[in-house]
């Protein structure tokens, strides 16, 4: 962890990444009083090296770097039980999307993430539907296709510009012409 | 707009109860209507979009789409009711926040201009869960079966989603919908004639969410596994969800469970609205429980 730098720079880091944090959804980082209540409460911390409570201090402390290339901010499985109980009304979950959003625009996110964007701006669905599936809507009495975007492919040009002016598709875009390099 | 007694809402159905568990569709409205409450089709609608992968990568993203979702039930004139915790997430948070933030709003609006809509603000967004226990009522629920549930041992899986964070939400009896000790979807169990069995981390998370499923699955199967482990624990005949993200985890996900870890369970898996179905006299077929991965016949003849 480059933390010399960072101490030195701590200032700027508080003023720049913590706000961003904090305007990416994760408000009230630097009231956190590190009493561990998220890494405790956290399913998911028990099997893995995921610590809620370090990425807390990370980021109030502005490791950007190393929070953004960590792959343990992406174990979180956002059931909000941090978020719900921390005491000093922290959103641990929400610092946690929001470091997420950042390191998916350094083109950092896994592919599975990038991939669904693919699959809404191709059909509306984010698990389309498929032949097996459809014969048993048949068999239940309803049509092979739910009046989503799969029986009402019109309104799919509103989902494409929408996922276009955001910019996930540009990154879409950035992320394969990285991949295929590789 | 009434909200608190509209009876007729259209029906946002997301993407796994659709595509994978037709079943719960059905069955909720089928049930549904049995207790007065109308669905109706929501023309066009998309992915929620799924909240862990989409506010994941740019929360302004997740926001416009699920905006857009919440715009065709405007359209409508109806509020919206969802089937599934995360779809909820999205509706019911981005919903709340373009109401309460008027910046958000005009940014998001923004966007939606190119699909040519605008959000007003007008509609609620309900689970169908909460829509039963608050609207139609325990009593109402119990008056409708026909076919009770000879006790059989259920255990309940909440969900994260719908219940939180509690600061983030507004439930009317909010005793019933508290975090730590829900119980509104217990006495909904009851009601039916099942017994709602206590099991240790009754509330934790199926493992699912958050991109995680799709990233590391084991990690994913690990918490499943464990929650399998303490409902078996006190001899549970079923699971029961509200979500069909965590029903395809503990269904499909006892299946890649016995492959990767080597553990057994054979417990089958049922939306609340498919147990609600089997009590008010539907037959498994109608209910879709024979696409079901784990089989349910164990359950079926415990039951009759």
């Amino acid at each position: 962890m480059a933390l010399e730098s960072q101490v030195l720079d701590l200032n700027k880091g508080l003023v720049n990444f913590t706000h961003e944090v904090e305007k990416g959804g994760g408000e009230n980082i630097s009231v956190c009083y590190q009493c561990g209540t998220c890494t405790g409460t956290c399913p998911m911390g028990r099997r893995n090296t995921l610590r809620t409570r370090k990425i807390m201090r990370m980021a109030a402390l502005g490791l950007k770097d190393d929070l953004l290339k960590s792959d343990e901010i992406w174990y979180c499985a956002t059931c909000y039980s941090c978020t719900d109980r921390c005491p000093r009304h922290v959103k641990p979950t929400d610092v946690i999307l929001a470091l997420r959003n950042m390191a998916t625009k350094q083109l950092l996110a896994p592919k599975n993430f990038l991939q669904n964007a693919t699959f809404i701006y191709q059909s509306g669905h984010a698990v389309p539907n498929n032949d097996a599936n459809k014969k048993v809507r048949v068999k239940l009495g309803l049509k092979e296709n739910p009046p989503t975007t799969h029986s009402y492919p019109e309104y799919l040009p509103g989902i494409q510009k929408i996922l276009e002016a955001t910019g996930l598709m540009a990154i879409k875009a950035q992320y394969d012409a990285k991949e295929a390099k590789k | 707009m009434s909200t608190t007694h509209a009876k007729k809402s259209s029906l946002f159905l997301g993407c796994i109860a659709p595509n994978r568990y037709p079943g719960i569709e059905a069955a909720t409205i089928k049930t549904a209507k049995n207790l007065g409450l109308e669905l109706v089709d929501l023309k066009g609608a998309s992915c929620c979009p799924a909240p862990g992968a989409f506010g994941s990568m740019d929360i302004l993203t997740w926001e416009a789409l699920a905006a857009r979702n919440i715009v065709l039930s405007e359209q409508q004139g109806l509020n919206c009711t969802v089937v599934c915790n995360g779809c909820y997430k999205s509706l019911y948070d981005v919903n709340e926040k373009l109401k309460e933030n008027p910046a958000e709003k005009a940014k998001v609006n923004e966007i939606l201009k190119l699909a040519d809509m605008q959000f007003q603000g007008s509609i609620e967004v309900r689970h169908v869960a909460e829509q039963l226990y608050n609207d139609v009522g325990i009593k109402k629920i119990r008056d409708s079966v026909v076919q009770p549930l000879n006790g059989i041992k259920v255990g309940i899986h909440y969900g994260c989603h719908l219940l939180k964070p509690g600061r983030e939400r507004n439930f009317a009896n909010a005793a019933a919908f508290g975090t730590e000790k829900p119980r509104f979807l217990d006495e909904m169990v009851e009601a039916l004639g099942a017994r709602s069995m206590d099991y240790k981390d009754k509330t934790m998370c199926c493992g699912a969410g958050g991109g995680v499923r799709g990233y590391k699955i084991d990690f994913a199967l690990d918490m499943t596994n464990e929650k399998l482990r303490n409902m078996q624990a006190v001899g549970v005949d079923c699971v029961v969800d509200v979500c069909p993200f965590c029903h395809l985890q503990f269904d499909k996900g006892q299946a890649e469970i016995a492959e990767k870890f080597g553990d057994r369970y054979d417990i089958p898996v049922l939306h609340y609205g498919q147990l609600l179905g089997l009590a008010q006299g539907m037959s498994p077929d109608e209910l879709g429980l024979e696409a079901h991965t784990i089989k349910v016949d164990t359950l079926l003849d415990k039951i009759v």
